[in-house]
């Protein structure tokens, strides 16, 4: 099968991205779940966005050991990873290390990250998140993908409180990814009941529901300012956020 | 005979380096046909901390992704100056934001000294869209990307409603960098 998603990735880089993924499906230890892919690419794989830039790969990691530990596990041959970064990059709440991967000459950013606390958030519910399972087929070669990603609807109650997404309303900053993304999300859910009771009682384990709702009310009377003039405000979830 | 260009845009989190080297690699690869990389760095800091983007561009695949022989470093930190030059090609471009920018590296290579915050903030409105302005600057001086990739790879980035904005601020930096010439 060839998803409608891979026509948002560039035709040179599909059959990699695909090959990529399939390996990172045969790595991911679904038992023991040790990463879960995030970012941009589990809304693009899930048909929340429909734009054709340079996908990157995030995957979360529980601990700094599990990032360690995954560096170690044993990968295809033909695979070649590069390491951007000579060490884990540590901060005071996010641990990242770069790198890039090819099974020829086509590189894929993949990220390896550890955010305090947001494993945890990603997957806690992980029985009732069903990972992206679908055979792909790119040319004449099948991939199969059996990838856990994080629930789009996590993803936007996570970038909602985000202080870089507050800092990007604050500076009118149009070129936001996490706004962007944000507005995708709302704009495909912005009618769906269940989308809106799923993240009020998830965005418990981060901050007040109260805190949540005035930091997304600001999002969205900041649209037209951060040049998002066409995206359409619900009526009734200005009515839920105000309640 | 082949050809592979080495970028380095350098600066602190919240510049927007990491956005225009992705422009930048989306416009040589997908637009242009090339082929590119894109790495990124942080300092301890993402925001505030150093920021540093990687774009290789080349007509052929690339065998490794890092670079390693610059051809163009990009600085909006005195700090990323002095940190990166010696990266620098003899026959490769130095472009320093002079708005941070005031002691520049001795060397054989090209120094560009241009106010890119200061142009930003007076020829467009906004100092925040300094990022695409040196997307212009450096786009007309290498010439590695054509000029109507770059425009593609930024609309395709923004809201529709600053589509405009961000044209006329990596047009001010083509207009700039032609200056420069």
């Amino acid at each position: 099968m060839y998803p409608d998603w891979l026509n948002y990735v560039d035709r040179k880089r599909q059959r990699n991205l695909a090959q990529i993924l399939q390996c990172l499906s045969q790595l991911q230890d679904k038992k023991n779940l040790d990463f879960i892919v995030i970012g941009a690419l589990p809304l693009l794989m899930r048909g929340y966005l429909a734009y054709k830039v340079y996908w990157d790969i995030d995957l979360l990691f529980r601990d700094d050991k599990g990032i360690r530990e995954f560096m170690k596990k044993p990968k295809p041959k033909m695979l070649r990873i590069v390491e951007y970064d000579d060490a884990l990059m540590v901060s005071r709440n996010i641990t990242s290390f770069h790198t890039a991967w090819a099974f020829n000459r086509i590189w894929f950013n993949v990220d390896y990250i550890v955010r305090k606390g947001f494993f945890e958030f990603y997957t806690h519910n992980i029985d009732a998140l069903t990972p992206y399972t679908e055979s792909i087929t790119v040319g004449s070669t099948s991939f199969q993908i059996c990838l856990y990603m994080a629930h789009p609807w996590d993803i936007i109650t996570e970038k909602v409180i985000s202080p870089r997404t507050a800092r990007d309303v604050e500076l009118k900053i149009d070129t936001s990814v996490d706004l962007r993304h944000i507005f995708a999300i709302y704009t495909s859910e912005k009618t769906n009941m269940e989308f809106w009771h799923y993240i009020f009682e998830k965005t418990r384990s981060l901050c007040s529901e109260h805190e949540f709702k005035i930091k997304f009310l600001k999002i969205l009377s900041s649209a037209t300012e951060l040049g998002y003039r066409d995206l359409e405000i619900s009526p009734d979830s200005i009515k839920l956020l105000r309640e | 005979m082949s050809f592979r260009y080495e970028f380095r845009l350098s600066g602190s989190g919240g510049q927007g380096l990491i956005l225009a080297g992705k422009i930048l690699a989306e416009a040589a690869a997908i637009y242009d046909g090339k082929n590119a990389t894109q790495s990124q760095s942080y300092g301890p800091e993402a925001r505030g901390g150093s920021s540093r983007s990687e774009v290789i561009v080349s007509d052929e695949e690339i065998d490794y992704p890092k670079a390693v022989n610059i051809d163009l470093l990009l600085c909006f930190t005195q700090e990323a100056c002095d940190k990166y030059y010696k990266d620098v090609k003899d026959t490769g471009i130095i472009l320093v934001d002079s708005s941070y920018v005031t002691k520049l590296p001795q060397g054989r290579f090209k120094i560009y000294t241009v106010p890119i915050t200061e142009v930003a903030e007076k020829e467009v409105g906004k100092a925040l869209v300094a990022n695409i302005v040196a997307l212009g600057i450096i786009t007309e001086l290498t010439k590695i990307v054509s000029k109507e990739a770059v425009e593609s790879a930024i609309l395709s980035r923004v809201p529709k409603g600053t589509e405009e904005l961000n044209l006329r601020a990596f047009n001010v930096g083509i207009k700039k960098a032609q200056q420069l010439r």
